[in-house]
């Protein structure tokens, strides 16, 4: 007798070709910011779809390896970010952070988000230099990167990411007594680039990633400013390591 | 952490409702004012008060000034400096302005889209030359620049008018006194506007030019309660607050007043004029005040005044023509 529908045959021929179920973390996160953009690129497994066909035994030999561009990437990424912007009042400044992010991203085509968490350290006006720790307390800002990428291998374990989206740069720096706060909430458009190295090697069945990540936003809008803002330029630069659980 | 979190609440609270205005300077300082410790004059115009503040050159050819121009219902411009004497020509005066602190007339515009009081470092400095034209002790008349021209009188003998406990000398007591209530609150930046925000769980002392402090406090982001303090405050001479001054409304601006804020109205040669403003019948719409002030002389009655333009007007209380 030949294997059922939904039998061992009808496993081998679904895992490698289609996405490796997501976490249920990451479902949650996705349907949040992305929904019908993730809806859209994978459909959730199970859900009124018609049983794929029963492959005979010749089928399932002749299975072509898995796309090693799909499935999700969830990787954490420390990195040095940089805004810098330009007011119509007529003044220059500058904010370099630490961030610390979630980056996810969809197949070998498909949505993507960048989620930092940023850290001022150093604020510069028009020359002037400024520690944050002297003038801000509680400071603080979130770095947004939403859009749709496209993965490249290089080679079997090497792969290439890249693609535009919408960024959001907000900065919340609460001013020490007697002195001044200064927010921003600054959007435009962006992009980024991952270049990800996946080792074949799982131990334990958990794949892990490492690699390097490029992000550049240039930012036109600020609403919480009277548009004060001319243009802006935020840069994240940083590294990355990500999970692949089984 | 909290706090941190607050924060970030607020600002996106605030961007989803309101905008701040332009970026503030990096480390900027809330409190940028100037002491100026010297003769107070006024000049009237057709109801706006320009209030002149000259401290003393002793000795030198240098001395700090300020200026604070009032237009009704509310908008205030306070302009320091310095000015100096011409040497060649003693009725020669010129004004070196380096601070603008402005409060502007924003009562047609929704709350959420007001940009509030702010402060300008003028560089450089704006000069404004004046020509002296007449001197006394009593007044002043300054022709040239229209930033400082004007026929000025001193303010506490104009006070020496109002004598007497009548519902008449009640309201022109309130109204000299609503003149420093209006000037302390240009010199809050983000005060009349969403920016008050950055006073969120915070309380930040700003000083009086003449003395004393006036404390802004806000407490709640979606239905915000502000609070004025002040203590010994003032910005010219004549007039004293001391009280709270508490604003509770929505985001939009809707909402009343509360608190009771004591006043001393200074007389040349006189004891102080002593009273209190309670502002439990100011109701606010849209960030606009109306209603009346309830307003009490040390040993008169209750007085409703009512808010809006000064009734009497100014020129009626002191007396000038």
């Amino acid at each position: 007798m030949g294997p059922g529908p939904g039998g061992p045959a009808s496993g081998v021929a679904r895992e490698g070709t289609r996405m490796r179920r997501p976490q249920r973390w990451a479902v949650a996160v996705g349907l949040c910011l992305l929904g019908p953009a993730v809806a859209a690129a994978h459909p959730v497994e199970g859900q009124d779809e018609p049983p794929p066909p029963v492959p005979a035994a010749a089928e399932v030999t002749a299975t072509p390896d898995p796309d090693p561009r799909a499935g999700w990437r969830h990787e954490f990424s420390p990195a040095w970010h940089m805004a810098t912007f330009w007011s119509k009042e007529g003044s220059h400044y500058t904010f370099h952070s630490v961030s610390i992010g979630y980056l996810m991203s969809v197949n070998a085509a498909g949505p993507f988000l960048h989620l930092s968490w940023v850290i001022p350290l150093q604020a510069r006006q028009d020359g002037r230099v400024h520690s944050v720790s002297s003038a801000y307390q509680n400071a603080g800002g979130v770095d947004l990167l939403l859009g749709w990428q496209w993965r490249k291998t290089v080679t079997q374990e090497i792969e290439f990411e890249g693609g535009p989206g919408l960024h959001l740069n907000v900065l919340n720096l609460g001013g020490k007594p007697g002195l001044t706060n200064f927010n921003a909430l600054q959007l435009g458009p962006g992009g980024m680039t991952i270049l990800r190295w996946r080792p074949g090697w799982r131990p334990h069945k958990v794949g892990w990633t490492v690699g390097a990540v490029g992000a550049l936003g240039i930012d036109l809008y600020d609403p919480l400013r009277s548009n004060d803002l001319r243009i802006g330029v935020a840069l994240r630069m940083g590294v990355l390591l990500g999970v692949d659980l089984p | 952490m909290r706090r941190t979190l607050l924060g970030a609440t607020a600002l996106l609270g605030v961007g989803l409702v309101a905008c701040l205005g332009p970026y503030p300077n990096v480390a900027e300082k809330l409190d940028g004012v100037d002491l100026v410790n010297g003769t107070s004059y006024i000049a009237l115009d057709a109801g706006a008060a320009r209030i002149l503040i000259l401290a003393p050159f002793d000795g030198g050819t240098i001395a700090p000034f300020t200026r604070i121009d009032e237009h009704q219902p509310r908008a205030v411009q306070t302009l320091q400096g310095t000015y100096a004497g011409d040497a060649t020509n003693t009725l020669k005066v010129t004004f070196s302005s380096t601070t603008l602190f402005s409060l502007p007339d924003e009562a047609s515009k929704p709350v959420s889209d007001r940009r509030g009081a702010s402060r300008t470092e003028l560089s450089p400095p704006v000069q404004s030359n004046a020509h002296i034209d007449s001197s006394t002790d009593q007044v002043l008349d300054l022709s040239g620049s229209a930033d400082i021209a004007g026929h000025y009188l001193a303010l506490l003998q104009r006070t020496v008018l109002l004598t007497g406990t009548d519902a008449t000398v009640t309201a022109c007591a309130f109204h000299l006194a609503n003149l420093a209530v209006e000037s302390s609150e240009a010199r809050i930046p983000g005060f009349n506007s969403a920016g008050l925000t950055q006073y969120l769980n915070r309380e930040e002392p700003f000083d009086g030019i003449l003395s004393g402090t006036v404390t802004i406090g806000l407490v709640g982001l979606f239905s915000p309660v502000t609070t004025n303090t002040f203590r010994n405050y003032a910005d010219f001479e004549g007039v004293v607050l001391d009280g709270a001054q508490v604003s509770s409304t929505d985001t939009g601006g809707n909402g009343s007043l509360s608190g009771v804020l004591g006043f001393r109205i200074g007389r040349a040669g006189l004891p102080p004029l002593e009273g209190a403003v309670d502002y439990r019948e100011v109701i606010i719409t849209g960030g606009n005040e109306s209603g009346n002030y309830l307003v009490t002389l040390d040993g008169g009655t209750t007085v409703r005044v009512p808010t809006g333009h000064r009734v009497p007007p100014l020129e009626q209380c002191l007396g000038v023509q």
